[in-house]
C-alpha cells in the first residue's frame, strides 16, 4: 500500500470515528438522523430551513437542566487589561499611610513578577489617589471614581477575593474564558451554546461586543479565539457584533441581490452541501448549512436589535450620552439589554484599556468614567424590566494590580503592574445575594485572608446559576472528557440566595 | 536512622500493604483451580511462588498492623478480633506454602481445606479491618446521605437537630465507638462533655472552647480538626457551632431561645425544609410524560421542565391572540405543573386573560409589553402562589394595587413604564413594604452630561485653508463653537455644516441640550504653516523600530500621538541628530517649532537643546539661535510638546535643526544612567 493510500484510509477511519463519536451528542444526532433518511431540516412558517430541534432555536446537548436554574442568561462585562481593585473597590488606607515604603518581603512572599517590574529594586507602596465612601444599606466602601455603581451597591455582590494563576493578559483572559491558560478550549459562551442551545432561532446564542477604553486607547488587543468554539462544533462560536454599518460582517447581501435570488441560492447550496454530507458524513457540513440559514435570518433580526433609535431620551440619560455613540461601552451595554430581551443566552462585552502600568491616576479616571454609569444603568434597567430576576450580570477583569508602584512614584503619579493574588469582581442578578461583600484581602491589599474564590470557582458558580452542574457538562475530545472548570471548581454557595 | 524511623510511622503503612496478601492469596487460589481444571501445562512452581509472596506480604501486613493498633484510638473489641484473626491468617498462609512444597501424601490432602480456611479467614479479617476504618455501619449504610431538613427551625433543638448532625457528618467517622481517635467520642452529649485526651471540648484554650480552638487552627497544623485531607467544615457550619458554644452546655435549648445575628438567621433558614411554593407544588403534582412535552414542542410551544426529574414546567409563548389562545388551551392538560408562564411581548390581551386562571400554580407570570388593562387584572386574585408579576410596559393603573395588596405570596411586581406614577408606587410601598414594587429611585440617574463633540480635520497643520468637521451624534442636541480661544456657550457660533479656517486657530466646541448638563468643551489647535520644503535630510538614520518615513516624517504636517509606534515619530536612542531642510526658494523665517514626546516610563525624554543654523548655499551654515531646555523634573506622565524658537527674521534657502538628547536616564529614574531616547515628530517653520 502506498503511503498516500495509508494516509487516506487513516483519515477516513478517523473521520468516521469522530463522526460516530459526535453523532451521539448534539448536532451530530441531527446528522445521524439525516443519514438514516429522516429529514433533519424542516421549513418553518416563513418557509425557512431550520434544524428540526424544537421550536426555540437549536437544542443543546442537555435534554434538561441538572437543577432548576436561577438565571436564563448572562451578561458578562469583561474589563480587559486588569482593572486596579485598589482604586475601585478594595479600600486600603494602610497603603496611603505607608506610601513610598518598600513592600515587605513577608507580604510579597516570593510572588512571581512580570518582566515589567521584576527588574525594579524597590517596590514602593502606593494607595489610591481617589477617595472612598461608604454606600448602601451595608456601608460598602466604593471609590469616588464609581459614583453610579455606588448607587446600585444594594443590588450587587462584590467579591474582593478573586485570584487567578496567570500573570499576563492573554493567558489570564483565556483562563477566565475557557478554563485553561493555553488556547484551544471552548469559551464559556460556546459551552453554554453546546449545552443549552439557543433560545432564539433568529439570533446566535452567544454574542460578543467590543469597546475600546479611553484610559489606554492603544491597550492590549483581544483575539477572536477568546470567543472561539475550541473543539466544539463551529456552530457554537461567539458572533461578534461590530459598531459599524455592518454589525455582523458579510451579513448583508451584495448590491443587486434580491431576497428571492438569495433564497434560491441558499436552497441550491444546501442541496449540494447535503449531497456532500451524504458522501462524507462530516457533521461540520451540517454546521455550515445551519450557519447559512442563521445568517439569512439574522439579516432581519440583527438590524432590529441594533436599531436603538426608538429608545427614549431617559434611557440615554440612564446609560449616559455615550450610549448614542456606536462602539462605546455604554452603547454596548444598551445593546446587551436589547439582546437579553431577545433571549440571547450569553452576551459577552469586552471593554479594553484597563492595563495601566504607568500614568494610572489619569488613565483610570477616564476609564472608570467609560464604564461606571453604563454598568450601573444596565443593572437598573434590567431591574425595572423584571429581567434582573433571571439574568446574571458579571463585571470584572482577568487579574488585579499591584499595591506598589511600577516605575517611579511621584507626588501625583504612579503605575501598577499585574497582580494575580487578589482582585475584585462584582455580580448581580438572579440567585446572587444582593448588597453583600464577599472575601477579604490583607491590609496591604496583596494577599487574600478570607474566602478566596478561584477562577474555576467563579465558572462553576456561573454554570450553577444557569442550572448546569459544571462537572457534568463535558465533551470528549482527544481521549479525555473536557469541561469548562477542568478538574477543579467549587460553587461559591455563600454568595447565593 | 533513628530520627528517620520516628519521622515515618511504620504502622501507617498498614493500609497500603494490607491489600497485597488479600489479592495475592486469592490469585493463588485461582491459579490452583486453573492448574487443576483448565491448564494444559499445570505449573506448581507458579502457585508456590504466589503463595510464598502471599506469606511474606502477610507477615509485613501483620507487623505494620500490630504497630498501628498500638497507637490506640480503635474499638478494643474490634481490634482484638481483627488482630488475632490476622495472626491466624498469617500462620495459615505460611502453612499453605509448606503444604504446597511437601511430598507427604497425607499432608497433601489437607492442602485444599487449609486453602479454603485461609480464604475464609482473610474475608473475615478484612471485614473487621474495614469496619475499623470506615465505621461498623459502613457496608449497610444508605448511600444517599440525605441532609435532614428541619420543618420548623424556631422549634428545633439546637444540639440534637442542628449541631449533632454536623458532628455526625464531619467528626464521628473518627470519633466513634469503633475508632476513638484521641480518646474522644462525639456521639452523645455526655461524651462531648467528657472530652478526650486533651480535655473537655468546652475547656477554654486561648479564650476559646477547645473544640473551636481546634477548628480554627491553620490547616497545616496537625492538631487542626477535621484533619487535612478530610472533608472540612463549611463556613456556615463553623458559624453554627460557634453560636451554639457561646451558650455553654446548652444541650436542650431551642433555636428561638438563643440570640441570632442576621448572618446566622440566613444560615438557619437554609437548614429549614424547602417550604417555598414551588417545593410544595412539586410534591402535589404528578410528572408530565415526555411524549406530551415533545408534542407541544414540535408545535412551537416552548415548554420545558424546570430540571431533570422535576415535574414543574416553564412555558413561554409568543404570537398573535388566536395562536396564543390555542397554545394556552394545549397547555391546560398539565396546567397544574406550570409554575412559570412568560407571555411578554406577545399579543396577549384582555379577551384571553381569563385563560390564566386555569394555571393556578403559577409563581411567576410575565405579561410585560402586552395589551392587558385594568379590566382583566382581577385574574391575578386566582393565583394564590404568585410570587413575581411583570406588568411593565402595559397600560395598567394603580387599580392593580387593590388587586394585589393582600396577596400574601407576592414578593415582586414590575410596573415600570405603566400608568402608575412613581409617587403612587412610593405611597403603596410605604403601606405594604412586603411586596416590592421594583423600580429605580428617581434620583439615581439625573443630571447627566452630554458627550463632548469631536473636532475632526485632516491634520493639525495646513498651508492655505483647512476643513473642520465637528462630530456630535446625539440627536436633538446643538453644537456651538468658537475660533478665538474663548469658551463656547449657547451664544457662540452654532455648528451646522463643515467649515474652513484660513489662519492659525484654537477651536473650542460644546454640545448643549435642554434637560441635559452641557458637555465638556472639546478643544483643538490648528496651525498654519507658510514655508514650502523641497527636501530634508538627516545626518544619521533613526532607530530601526521608530523610523517612520525617515526625514519626511518631520515635514508631513502630521502629529504623532502618545502611541509612539504610530509611525509619525522618529526615535533616537542615546543619540543627538540634526535635520537639514531645503526650501523651494529663499524665504524669510521667524520661527522654528519642534514637536517632541516625553514618556519617562518608556525611557523617552524631551530634548535638552535645539539649535538652528541657516545657510544660503547649503554648505556654509551660520548658527542663528540655541534653545536650552531645562531637564525634566521627576514625572512619569506621557506628554507631547512643541518647542518654539523665535529667531530674528532671516532669509535662507537652507536650514539645519540640531536636536540634543539627554542621552541617559536622569538620576531620579527607576533605571538611572541607562540609555534614553528622544522622539521627534515635526519641524514647522514660519
Amino acid at each position: 500500500m502506498s503511503e498516500k493510500k495509508i494516509l487516506e484510509e487513516r483519515s477516513l477511519i478517523l473521520n468516521r470515528r469522530a463522526f460516530l463519536g459526535k453523532s451521539a451528542l448534539g448536532i451530530g444526532g441531527v446528522a445521524l438522523g439525516s443519514l438514516l433518511g429522516v429529514n433533519c431540516f424542516r421549513k418553518d412558517d416563513n418557509g425557512l430551513l431550520t434544524p428540526d430541534s424544537g421550536p426555540g432555536g437549536i437544542k443543546g446537548v442537555l435534554n434538561s437542566l441538572h437543577h432548576p436554574a436561577k438565571v436564563k442568561r448572562v451578561i458578562y462585562l469583561f474589563q480587559s487589561g486588569g482593572p486596579s481593585q485598589l482604586e475601585l473597590f478594595d479600600y486600603k488606607p494602610t497603603l496611603n499611610k505607608r506610601r513610598g515604603e518598600d513592600l515587605p518581603e513577608s507580604i510579597r512572599n516570593g510572588q512571581r513578577l512580570t518582566g515589567m517590574t521584576s527588574g525594579q529594586d524597590k517596590f514602593p507602596l502606593v494607595g489610591s489617589q481617589f477617595g472612598f465612601k461608604q454606600h448602601g444599606k451595608n456601608g460598602t466602601w466604593i471609590s469616588d471614581l464609581l459614583p453610579h455603581t455606588a448607587k446600585m451597591v444594594d443590588d450587587i455582590c462584590i467579591v474582593k477575593s478573586m485570584y487567578t494563576e496567570a500573570i499576563n493578559h492573554d493567558p489570564a483572559v483565556t483562563f477566565f474564558q475557557t478554563g485553561s491558560q493555553q488556547p484551544g478550549r471552548p469559551s464559556i459562551g460556546s459551552w453554554l451554546s453546546y449545552g443549552l442551545g439557543s433560545e432564539n432561532e433568529n439570533l446566535p446564542g452567544f454574542t460578543v461586543l467590543l469597546s475600546r477604553g479611553s484610559g489606554r486607547p492603544n491597550g492590549q488587543p483581544l483575539y477572536t479565539r477568546l470567543w472561539g468554539n475550541g473543539f466544539l462544533h463551529s456552530l457554537h462560536q461567539g458572533v461578534q457584533f461590530r459598531a459599524a454599518k455592518d454589525p455582523v460582517l458579510y451579513l448583508n447581501d451584495p448590491e443587486g441581490t434580491t431576497k428571492r435570488t438569495k433564497r434560491a441560492m441558499l436552497d441550491q447550496l444546501a442541496e449540494l452541501n447535503d449531497q456532500h454530507f451524504q458522501n462524507s458524513g462530516d457533521p461540520e457540513i451540517q454546521s455550515r448549512i445551519a450557519q447559512y440559514e442563521m445568517a439569512y435570518r439574522m439579516q432581519t433580526s440583527v438590524p432590529d436589535v441594533m436599531n436603538t433609535e426608538k429608545e427614549p431620551d431617559y434611557i440615554y440619560k440612564m446609560y449616559g450620552a455615550d450610549a448614542k455613540i456606536p462602539g462605546t461601552f455604554a452603547a454596548n451595554c444598551l445593546l446587551a439589554r436589547r439582546l437579553a430581551e431577545q433571549n440571547v443566552r450569553f452576551i459577552q462585552l469586552y471593554h479594553m484599556g484597563w492595563d495601566q502600568h504607568d500614568n494610572l491616576p489619569n488613565a483610570i479616571e477616564k476609564q472608570a468614567k467609560d464604564v461606571d454609569q453604563a454598568s450601573a444603568a444596565l443593572i437598573a434597567d434590567l431591574k425595572q424590566r423584571g429581567m434582573l430576576e433571571d439574568t446574571l450580570v458579571v463585571w470584572g477583569g482577568e487579574f488585579g494590580r499591584t499595591n506598589y508602584s511600577q516605575g517611579l512614584l511621584t507626588d501625583t503619579n504612579y503605575g501598577r503592574d499585574h497582580h494575580p493574588r487578589c482582585f475584585t469582581m462584582w455580580m448581580a442578578g438572579g440567585g446572587i445575594k444582593p448588597g453583600i461583600v464577599y472575601g477579604e484581602t490583607d491590609e496591604f491589599g496583596y494577599n487574600i485572608v478570607q474566602n478566596p474564590v478561584h477562577v474555576h470557582d467563579f465558572q462553576a458558580t456561573m454554570l450553577h446559576q444557569l442550572g448546569i452542574d459544571h462537572e457534568k457538562l463535558v465533551y470528549k475530545y482527544q481521549g479525555r472528557r473536557f469541561r469548562l472548570t477542568d478538574v477543579e471548581g467549587h460553587i461559591v454557595k455563600d454568595i447565593l440566595t | 536512622m533513628n530520627i528517620f524511623l520516628q519521622e515515618i510511622q511504620i504502622g501507617h503503612f498498614h493500609p497500603l500493604i494490607v491489600h497485597l496478601p488479600i489479592g495475592i492469596i486469592i490469585l493463588g487460589f485461582a491459579l490452583e483451580l486453573f492448574n487443576r481444571f483448565f491448564a494444559k501445562k499445570p505449573s506448581d512452581e507458579l502457585v508456590k511462588f504466589t503463595l510464598g509472596l502471599g506469606a511474606i506480604t502477610a507477615v509485613f501486613s501483620l507487623g505494620t498492623g500490630w504497630l498501628l493498633g498500638e497507637e490506640g484510638g480503635f474499638d478494643e473489641d474490634l481490634l482484638f478480633l481483627h488482630r488475632w484473626m490476622a495472626v491466624a491468617f498469617t500462620i495459615t498462609t505460611i502453612l499453605l506454602f509448606f503444604l504446597k512444597s511437601t511430598t507427604s501424601e497425607i499432608l497433601k490432602n489437607t492442602y485444599i481445606p487449609t486453602f479454603i480456611v485461609a480464604i475464609v479467614l482473610i474475608s473475615i479479617t478484612g471485614h473487621y479491618g474495614g469496619n475499623m476504618t470506615h465505621g461498623e455501619d459502613y457496608l449497610f449504610r444508605e448511600s444517599n446521605n440525605t441532609i435532614k431538613l428541619i420543618s420548623d427551625i424556631d422549634e428545633a433543638q439546637v444540639h440534637a437537630d442542628i449541631i449533632q448532625p454536623i458532628l455526625e457528618a464531619k467528626c464521628v467517622s473518627c470519633h466513634n465507638q469503633s475508632k476513638i481517635k484521641g480518646g474522644l467520642l462525639m456521639t452523645s452529649p455526655q461524651d462531648l462533655l467528657k472530652g478526650g485526651d486533651t480535655g473537655s471540648l468546652f475547656d477554654s484554650i486561648e479564650n476559646r472552647p477547645l473544640l473551636l480552638h481546634r477548628i480554627h487552627l491553620p490547616l497545616a497544623i496537625e492538631e487542626h480538626m477535621p484533619p487535612k485531607g478530610k472533608v472540612q467544615l463549611t463556613e456556615a457550619e463553623i458559624a453554627l457551632i460557634e453560636w451554639w458554644l457561646e451558650n455553654e452546655n446548652c444541650f436542650d435549648c431551642k433555636t428561638k431561645d438563643l440570640k441570632t445575628s442576621k448572618n446566622l438567621d440566613n444560615i438557619l433558614a437554609s437548614l429549614e425544609q424547602d417550604n417555598s411554593p414551588r417545593a410544595l407544588i412539586a410534591q402535589k403534582v404528578e410528572a408530565v410524560p415526555n411524549s406530551w412535552l415533545e408534542t407541544l414542542n414540535s408545535s412551537k410551544i416552548t415548554v420545558s421542565a424546570l430540571s431533570e426529574g422535576n415535574p414543574l414546567l416553564i412555558a413561554q409563548l409568543f404570537g398573535e391572540q388566536k395562536q396564543l389562545e390555542k397554545k394556552l388551551h394545549a397547555l391546560e392538560d398539565y396546567a397544574d405543573n406550570i409554575v412559570e408562564l412568560n407571555l411578554g411581548n406577545s399579543q396577549f390581551n384582555d379577551t384571553i386573560a381569563n385563560k390564566i386562571a386555569k394555571f393556578k400554580h403559577l409563581t411567576k407570570l410575565q405579561l410585560q409589553n402586552t395589551a392587558i388593562t385594568d379590566k382583566s387584572i382581577r385574574v391575578f386574585k386566582e393565583l394564590e402562589f404568585l410570587e413575581s408579576l411583570n406588568l411593565y410596559g402595559t397600560s395598567v393603573t394603580k387599580a392593580v394595587f387593590d388587586v394585589i395588596k393582600n396577596k400574601a405570596s407576592l414578593k415582586s411586581i414590575y410596573l415600570y413604564d405603566t400608568q402608575v406614577s412613581i409617587a403612587e408606587i412610593e405611597q403603596f410601598q410605604a403601606e405594604f413594604p412586603k411586596i416590592r414594587v421594583q423600580h429605580i429611585p428617581t434620583d439615581a440617574f439625573k443630571a447627566v452630561a452630554l458627550s463632548p463633540p469631536t473636532i475632526i480635520a485632516a491634520s493639525t497643520f495646513f498651508k492655505d485653508s483647512l476643513q473642520i468637521t465637528i462630530d456630535n451624534t446625539f440627536e436633538g442636541s446643538k453644537t456651538f463653537y468658537t475660533l478665538d480661544g474663548s469658551a463656547p456657550d449657547s451664544t457662540s457660533i452654532a455648528y451646522k455644516t463643515p467649515f474652513k479656517i484660513h489662519k492659525t486657530s484654537k477651536i473650542q466646541a460644546i454640545v448643549l441640550k435642554s434637560g441635559w448638563d452641557p458637555s465638556e468643551i472639546s478643544s483643538e489647535n490648528f496651525i498654519k504653516v507658510g514655508v514650502d520644503y523641497v527636501d530634508i535630510s538627516l545626518n544619521k538614520p533613526p532607530n530601526d523600530k521608530y523610523r517612520g518615513q525617515e526625514g519626511l516624517t518631520l515635514i508631513d504636517l502630521k502629529r504623532g500621538t502618545t502611541n509612539f509606534v504610530d509611525g509619525n515619530w522618529l526615535g533616537y536612542e542615546a543619540n543627538h541628530f540634526n535635520a537639514t531642510l531645503t526650501l523651494s526658494k529663499p524665504t524669510t523665517i521667524s520661527k522654528v517649532s519642534v514637536g517632541a514626546l516625553s514618556a519617562p516610563a518608556s525611557y523617552i525624554f524631551y530634548p535638552i537643546g535645539i539649535t538652528v543654523y541657516t545657510s544660503e548655499n547649503g554648505t556654509q551654515f551660520k548658527r542663528v539661535k540655541t534653545l536650552k531646555i531645562p531637564k525634566e523634573e521627576p514625572n512619569i506622565d506621557v506628554s507631547l510638546a512643541f518647542f518654539d524658537l523665535e529667531i530674528p527674521p532671516t532669509t535662507a534657502k537652507y536650514l539645519r535643526v540640531e536636536i540634543k538628547s539627554p542621552l541617559k536616564n536622569p538620576e531620579w529614574h527607576t533605571n538611572p544612567g541607562e540609555k534614553s531616547w528622544i522622539f521627534v515628530d515635526e519641524i514647522v517653520l514660519n
